[in-house]
């Protein structure tokens, strides 16, 4: 005992006389004593009893308190219900102590909010705290703090004992009442909020207690409304308006006995001018109609309806027709919307006697002469703002008439569709007519307003009819809507097909609204459901039309693409219909006539409109489009056959365009139908079995066909399975065996073990145009495989890609690059392949053509054609150290030295000329340059080889790594060379390496960079080659300027870098450059003044002449420079 | 003045949307002269003396009244005052000399005139933000030129 006391004594007196409100270290010590039981609850208590019966009223808040947090703690220790019922007693009688209040009131709250199975405080209690609470506590007279704890406690009382509170009955609602009259703090209101929506539905009597004091409650919540709500964002609060408004919403819409009063208000608050009061007042009616009721909301229908509609009308978009839901989300939009749903849920109010809330827009003669005046609206290009809001208001009121339900559909479309139908001149007749007197009868102009609501409205209805899932006996009866719409179809399709036709022969003409609305209300006629009994010949008549647009007649591209978009919407619609006749005529009128498009020479679309129309129409139908694939692939192999083997040019740009569509619609369709090998694998085989079987004497074509070939293989191949790659891989060794390999084995120049190939004579091997494709498509092959997929006979392999890179072929690079990336790094894999990554990059750094010793590289006397080869093996280093960087091995570091000796060995190159042998040139200038750009090819990305879609192994943050290891190098490199040459080599690897470097990694060593950078730039800048690289070095400077530590570095370093920042705002060949670096001066302008002073009169000067620069934009922002620095003085 | 506006109530007229110019890449070395869009687009934001719209809003200045001579390095540009007796009249043509002075190459030679009839006292303002002297010493007096550039500020 004596050790307990020592224990918890000390932590109870510092609590207790310390001034500060809370002090949670004790309270945690305390508490952990009793939840590990070395204390018991009862005994703190009894021994705390000098502090909890002080007549000081300091101490005794304290020692309350304490016992209050400590309980606090306690809310997953299982207490005994005699415990539970002092503890709530005590804090319940202490209620009436205004000084210990705090802590009572802390007590009483945690004591409510424990769980069930840890024992919880009995109703009883609540009951006798919920009495002591109402008599004792008045709420508004607390602070801050206890207001909260107040509502919480009210809040916890109300969800967990409604029961008990049920008895209190009137006393209970007065309290409440009067507690949180006034309230004006955010989150006490979004308790208060909810307490008044417990409080209500704990009384849903409508004759109850809450009856009599529904208006006091409500006033007390309308005051708030709209909510008015203007904290900064900065304050602690996290509460939005948004938050608070949704609560009051749900405590206005909480009984219907608020109605009386909150109808009116709502409506009243709806008129006036400020935009989110209109918001909030749309939102809560909306709500409110849904709560209350019909027969409540029914003396308000009319009411609400002129309110709404004015809202529409004012409100409603004007700018477009077209798609209402992408409107952007201004103020006045968001006004709309909540206007229009608002009126969606009113039209749903059927009371049981009354007029249903659609009477009242049908019997509003203001809006129907609206609809009169705006149906009779000829053009809508013309209309005034006030006109096209007026339309779309029309618009959005009829639609929402149409879909509501049955009932509602059928007195809208008989009180305004015959109307429309009038204007546009349209009767009813027999469908039997044919077709030709029917245009003739309606080959007036339509009027743009009738024929635009009506489509909308057809639309909508059709909307309604599709939602059912079981077609409603109820809609097709006579004198039904159907019956009216049965009535006119046929004419209204053939008027509106007539227009349509018209406008496609016309020679050229911008789509009108007229012309959209009727291409939608065509697309709208042919897809009614099957149901209305449409007769086909208006079906087939609509899909002529579509197809005549499509299969040539017009020259409007807009048109064009409006009626491909609604054939392949009618083709979606027929997909999910039951009914087989209409499926045929589509079948035979469009798929089979836009699908035979293809193999057709003579008609006069274009190649790309002939693809886009088969696709799409493809895409609504699978069967159609395994034909489209087929057929695309049979004109890919034909055209493949004409270039390749006959050596047809004029095949060029068909070939392009039909491998890009393959790529691009084909592939990403199989990918989601999930045959995509299957295709895949056929595309590629029947490659392999071509080049297999075909000789090829020449190929005359554009590098860009080639290039668009080998794309399309990587693409094919990089996204097959493994098993399916491995085939793949297999087939186009055996042909690399047979027509390349064994070839030159005969010649004898190749050995596969123990070759140096820089031994071999370049020249005696002449590469024909067979072996080139061969080699890039197996090059291509070997790109896009996945790193599981072993390459057989890889010594080999490798030995013919380095040949082809002497003989200039990039792709070979990519192989190369690519296959050292991939090489498998498990032992049981690099067992199968008989070789490790370190002997395979033997074969060709040490033995191969990458000697690191530059002279056994001279091949022959001529010096161009020996630069060529040389500049042939830094590309091919450039890609294979890329593959070896990013699966991070160790070799990368030393084909960095190799690069580094090319660009280093002009030193050597000087010093040697006196001697004039051919040794002595052999290094020129371009090698040192083409080295250097070898280090844009390690760090940029590429699209060719070595990225994510063809599975290369990218190790996490490789550029960091490779930066950190290069930067010291090329800096003390940089140093040391003392010739012009190359230093500029030098300071173009630079430039490469940090404008590919992430900026973070950059900022790291923004000391080291800084000065190097602008040397580099002014390096840089003296030719005019270098636009693109000076421009990205000079935005890296622009990034560094943006963070923070980059500044102080700049900061320090302000004087030197500003003359060589001047001169880049004069930099001649490139406007951008001239720009950026004046945004840098801008940027510089924020610097500490003392440091920026002393070169203020120099920018100022430099910035008056830039003021006369050639480019606008330059001259913009040489305005605003000067001012910026003028403003500094 | 007794402290009320000159123009409590103007008229504010929507802005002209901003074009944007693109320049092609073979443009490189193509000269953009100097024509009425710049001139506009560097006067346009310039703040009304009383109220906190700009000048474009309150069609004080357009571009229709701005002639531009790139080739004899001449600018004009007329600006109507809100109402006929305005004082501030010369605040604004004082802002708009002080913003194209600060905008253009200082080979331009520009004159800020009051459009012909808009003005009740047209000469004698014209007279004062053409004269080189009177400028000079206009800006000298720093309250003039506190002003004057919290006009020009929302411009940059």
């Amino acid at each position: 005992m004596e050790k307990k006391l020592n224990a918890w004594i000390p932590y109870v007196e510092s609590f207790v006389s310390s001034p500060t409100s809370l002090n949670a270290d004790d309270i945690t010590a305390v508490s952990k004593l009793v939840n590990t039981g070395f204390l018991c609850l009862e005994d703190l208590v009894k021994d705390m009893e000098l502090y909890l019966t002080s007549t000081d009223h300091f101490i005794r808040n304290r020692g309350v308190t304490l016992l209050a947090e400590v309980v606090g703690h306690l809310q997953s220790k299982p207490l005994s219900s005699t415990t539970i019922h002092s503890l709530i007693n005590y804090f319940s009688l202490r209620l009436a102590d205004w000084h210990a209040l705090h802590g009572a009131l802390i007590g009483c709250l945690t004591l409510l909010r424990r769980k069930h199975e840890v024992g919880r405080v009995v109703d009883n209690d609540a009951s006798a705290l919920a009495d002591s609470f109402l008599k004792n506590i008045q709420v508004q007279l607390l602070a801050l703090q206890d207001r909260k704890l107040c509502f919480e406690i009210l809040v916890s009382l109300l969800d967990d004992y409604s029961e008990v509170m049920i008895v209190l009955d009137e006393f209970l609602i007065s309290g409440i009442c009067q507690a949180i009259d006034n309230e004006k703090d955010p989150t006490c209101l979004m308790l208060t909020f909810h307490i008044v929506q417990s409080l209500v539905q704990i009384f849903p009597d409508p004759s109850g207690p809450i009856a009599s004091a529904a208006e006091d409650l409500f006033e007390i919540l309308s005051c708030y409304f709209p909510i008015y709500f203007t904290h900064p964002k900065s304050d602690h609060i996290d509460i939005k308006r948004d938050d608070l408004s949704i609560v009051l919403m749900n405590a206005f819409c909480s009984t219907p006995l608020f109605e009386p009063f909150a109808v009116n208000l709502l409506l009243e608050k709806l008129s006036a001018h400020l935009p989110s009061s209109k918001i909030d007042s749309l939102r809560y009616l909306n709500k409110c109609i849904l709560n209350y009721g019909a027969n409540r909301m029914e003396k308000y229908c009319k009411s609400i309806w002129y309110s709404l509609k004015e809202t529409i009308f004012n409100y409603s978009p004007f700018e477009s027709l077209s798609e209402s839901g992408s409107y952007h989300d201004s103020q006045e939009n968001q006004i709309f919307k909540e206007a229009s749903l608002c009126l969606q849920t009113a039209l749903t109010l059927q009371s049981v006697k009354g007029k249903s809330f659609i009477t009242w827009i049908i019997e509003d003669k203001d809006f129907d002469i609206c609809v009169s005046s705006v149906a009779n609206e000829i053009c809508y290009e013309t209309l005034s703002v006030e006109s096209r809001r007026l339309l779309n208001g029309t618009r959005t009121i009829l639609c929402l008439c149409a879909k509501a339900y049955d009932q509602c559909c059928d007195r809208a479309f008989h009180s305004f569709f015959p109307r429309l139908m009038d204007i546009l001149g349209i009767f009813p007749c027999n469908a039997s007519l044919d077709v030709g007197s029917l245009e003739n009868i309606s080959s007036r102009s339509l009027c743009f307003g009738a024929l635009y609501l009506s489509i909308e409205m057809l639309a909508s209805g059709r909307d309604l009819v599709l939602s059912y899932k079981q077609f409603p006996e109820s809609i097709s009866g006579e004198n039904k809507w159907f019956q009216l719409v049965q009535n006119i179809y046929s004419p209204l399709s053939y008027a509106i097909g007539s227009l349509v036709r018209k406008h496609g022969f016309k020679e050229k003409n911008n789509i009108t609204e007229d012309i959209n609305s009727a291409v939608k209300g065509l697309q709208v006629l042919a897809t009614f459901p099957e149901k209305l009994h449409v007769s086909v010949f208006v079906f087939e008549y609509i899909l002529g039309i579509f197809v005549s647009i499509i299969t040539g007649s017009s020259k409007d591209s807009d048109l064009w693409k409006l009626s491909l978009k609604s054939l392949v919407q009618i083709g979606l619609f027929i997909e999910n219909s039951r009914c087989p006749e209409t499926k045929t005529v589509y079948v035979s009128l469009v798929m089979e006539k836009i699908i035979s498009l293809m193999k057709c020479n003579d008609s006069n679309m274009t190649l790309a409109m002939k693809l886009e129309a088969v696709f799409s129409i493809g895409s609504t139908n699978p069967v159609y489009m395994s034909r489209a694939i087929r057929d695309l692939e049979m004109q890919i192999f034909g055209n493949f056959v004409e270039i390749f083997v006959v050596g047809n040019q004029s095949f060029d740009p068909t070939f392009v365009r039909l491998l890009d569509c393959y790529t691009s619609q084909v592939l990403t369709w199989c990918n989601i139908k999930g045959n995509y090998d299957e295709v895949a694998m056929h595309f590629v085989l029947y490659i392999w079995n071509q080049m297999e079987s075909v000789s090829i004497s020449s190929i005359k074509s554009q590098q860009d066909v080639f290039d668009s070939l080998i794309m399309t293989m990587k693409v094919v191949v990089g996204n097959l399975n493994k098993e399916n790659q491995l085939l793949i891989m297999h087939k186009g060794y055996n042909i690399i065996q047979s027509r390349i390999i064994s070839p030159l084995r005969k010649l004898n120049q190749f050995l596969p073990d123990n070759t140096e190939i820089a031994r071999l004579d370049l020249d005696s091997i002449i590469l024909s145009p067979y072996d080139e494709l061969l080699v890039s498509l197996f090059a291509a092959v070997v790109v896009a495989l996945q790193p599981q997929v072993v390459i057989s006979d890889i010594k080999v392999i490798i030995n013919v890609f380095s040949i082809y890179l002497l003989k200039g072929h990039v792709s070979a690079a990519h192989a190369l690059g690519s296959i050292f990336n991939k090489w498998p790094s498990n032992s049981k894999k690099a067992d199968e392949i008989s070789c490790r990554l370190e002997e395979a990059i033997d074969i060709i750094f040490t033995k191969g053509v990458f000697s690191s010793d530059i002279k056994l590289l001279r091949i022959n006397d001529d010096i161009d054609a020996n630069n060529a080869v040389h500049m042939n093996v830094i590309v091919g280093l450039g890609w294979i150290g890329k593959g070896l960087l990013m699966c991070g091995h160790q070799k990368m570091k030393d084909i960095m030295m190799v690069l580094f000796k090319y660009m280093l060995t002009n030193n050597c190159a000087e010093s040697r000329l006196p001697n004039s042998d051919v040794m002595g040139n052999f290094t020129s200038p371009v090698l040192s340059r083409s080295a250097a750009d070898a280090f844009s090819i390690i760090m940029s990305d590429s699209d060719a080889c070595l990225n994510k879609k063809f599975h290369a192994m990218i190790r996490p943050l490789y550029k960091q790594r490779f930066f950190s290891s290069v930067l010291t190098i090329l800096l003390s490199s940089i140093k040391d060379s003392n010739i012009s040459d190359v230093r500029n080599s030098l300071y173009h690897a630079f430039g490469h390496v940090i404008s590919n470097t992430p900026i973070a990694a950059l900022l790291l060593e923004t000391k080291k960079l800084i000065l190097p950078l602008f040397e580099c730039l002014s390096s840089l800048s003296a030719d005019c080659k270098n636009n693109d690289l000076l421009y990205s070095i000079l935005l890296v400077f622009s990034s560094i300027l943006m963070e923070n530590t980059g500044k102080c570095v700049v900061i320090e370093n302000v004087h030197i870098i500003i003359n060589p920042l001047l001169e880049l705002a004069f930099y001649p060949y490139m406007m951008l450059v001239r720009e950026t670096a004046i945004q840098c001066l801008v940027a510089m302008s924020e610097f500490p003044h003392a440091r920026i002073y002393p070169i203020r009169q120099q920018v100022l000067k430099a910035m008056h002449k830039a003021l006369d620069d050639p480019k606008r934009p330059v001259r913009l922002e040489a305005v605003r420079c000067r001012w910026r620095w003028e403003s500094i003085a | 003045m007794s402290g009320g506006l000159i123009n409590a109530n103007p008229t504010v007229y929507s802005k002209q949307e901003r074009r944007t110019r693109k320049t092609k890449a073979e443009d490189e070395y193509t000269r953009d002269l100097i024509d009425s869009e710049e001139i506009f687009d560097h006067i346009r934001d310039i703040k009304d003396p009383e109220h906190p719209y700009s000048l474009e809003e309150l069609k004080v200045v357009r571009e229709n009244d701005i002639e531009v001579s790139s080739k004899q390095d001449y600018v004009r540009v007329n600006f109507t005052p809100t109402v006929e007796h305005c004082s501030m009249a010369t605040i604004i043509g004082l802002s708009l000399r002080v913003k194209l002075m600060r905008s253009l190459p200082s080979r331009f030679k520009v004159d800020i005139l009051v459009a012909p009839g808009t003005h009740a006292t047209e000469a004698s303002v014209n007279k004062q933000l053409n004269d080189k002297e009177r400028v000079a010493a206009a800006l000298e007096n720093p309250n003039l030129l506190e002003m004057v550039d919290e006009c020009l500020a929302p411009s940059y």
